[in-house]
């Protein structure tokens, strides 16, 4: 009787999948006929699976499903092009930023304070300014020397 | 014969008018979209409303498959692949959420307590499938309650048909056994 049981789950699993030739489905029934622990195992098994089958949901089709998930489009659409362009906005910024400082610094440049390029000396004041020797005056008649 | 053919021909028409809508949502055609979500939605809504056993995730659940569709579509090869390839990927988002679902509390669609009979035993399956593991909770819904051959369910869970079968066989004899102690059937 364990072989017949044995030989019968064996059975069993290739009826399960759909696999099990004409006389392996006799055997399966003839061998349910006489062992009651097979039987009931089967029964059960039956009645488990038939109460998952009747536990199907069927949910009502909601009117509002196109429409939400349109809007729901949209707004990831929008996302995902702020996302794409968002590298080269932020460059363009930092870009501009850069080139605003550069026009900036190269048109601003006449109106920095000259530097005197006369040097220290002419911001001294006048009176300080040390004199300078006339030569013209006192070395005009003198022959140059031979 | 001729009904035959005649269901053919209309099998082709709808294949055909299909792969216009796809190629149409491929530029971002919003009526397009929306007429492969009319023919798609209920199919996707019912098998992820029996996966996760609640409706409301299941519209969510659906929302997120038709996005991630359109959203590559232009992976999509083989255009008149359309039924399938959102079916798949509805699938795979409902495994995504009962994987995320095991680390927080259960949750059940509670349905109002009216139909008697038939909703105790919709409660006790609910809380039984929610014993099992995600893989074997999917195997066992898509096969049982979708009604898919065993070659379909490979094909959704990416895993061998022989996997399937072994899963399939745990599943049942889990449940049942599972059924037997929730019930006191013996």
């Amino acid at each position: 009787m364990f072989n017949s049981c044995g030989k019968y789950r064996r059975v069993k699993l290739l009826a399960e999948d759909g696999r099990a030739s004409k006389r392996q489905s006799s055997f399966l029934e003839r061998h349910e006929a006489t062992c009651d622990q097979c039987r009931q195992e089967h029964a059960l098994t039956m009645s488990a699976l038939s109460a998952l089958r009747a536990s199907v949901i069927e949910p009502e089709p909601d009117p509002g499903f196109e429409s939400r998930f349109i809007r729901r489009w949209r707004v990831e659409s929008r996302a995902r092009a702020v996302s794409y362009w968002m590298p080269a906005i932020a460059g363009a910024i930092v870009a501009s930023v850069a080139l605003l400082a550069v026009l900036q610094i190269l048109f601003a440049a006449p109106t920095v304070v000259p530097v005197d390029t006369k040097g220290r000396e002419a911001l001294l004041p006048r009176t300080e300014q040390p004199e300078i020797p006339n030569f013209g005056e006192s070395l005009t008649g003198i022959a140059p020397s031979q | 014969m001729s009904r035959v053919q005649t269901v053919l021909q209309s099998r082709n028409e709808q294949a055909l008018e299909e792969l216009h809508w796809v190629q149409r949502c491929r530029h971002g055609d919003e009526a397009a979209m929306g007429a492969l979500i009319s023919k798609h939605r209920t199919r996707l809504v019912r098998v992820a409303a029996n996966v996760l056993r609640d409706s409301f995730e299941a519209e969510d659940v659906t929302q997120e498959a038709f996005l991630k569709a359109f959203r590559e579509i232009h992976k999509l090869r083989d255009e008149c692949a359309f039924s399938g390839y959102i079916y798949k990927i509805c699938i795979r988002l409902c495994m995504d959420r009962l994987r995320s679902r095991k680390t927080d509390s259960m949750v059940v669609d509670t349905p109002e307590p009216s139909r008697g009979q038939q909703i105790e035993t919709r409660v006790v399956v609910e809380d039984l499938l929610g014993e099992l593991t995600p893989e074997l909770r999917l195997t066992l819904v898509l096969r049982e309650m979708e009604q898919l051959s065993y070659e379909e369910v490979a094909d959704m869970m990416r895993v061998p048909v022989g996997t399937v079968r072994s899963r399939l066989h745990t599943a049942r004899e889990r449940f049942r056994n599972l059924w037997i102690a929730a019930t006191g059937e013996a």
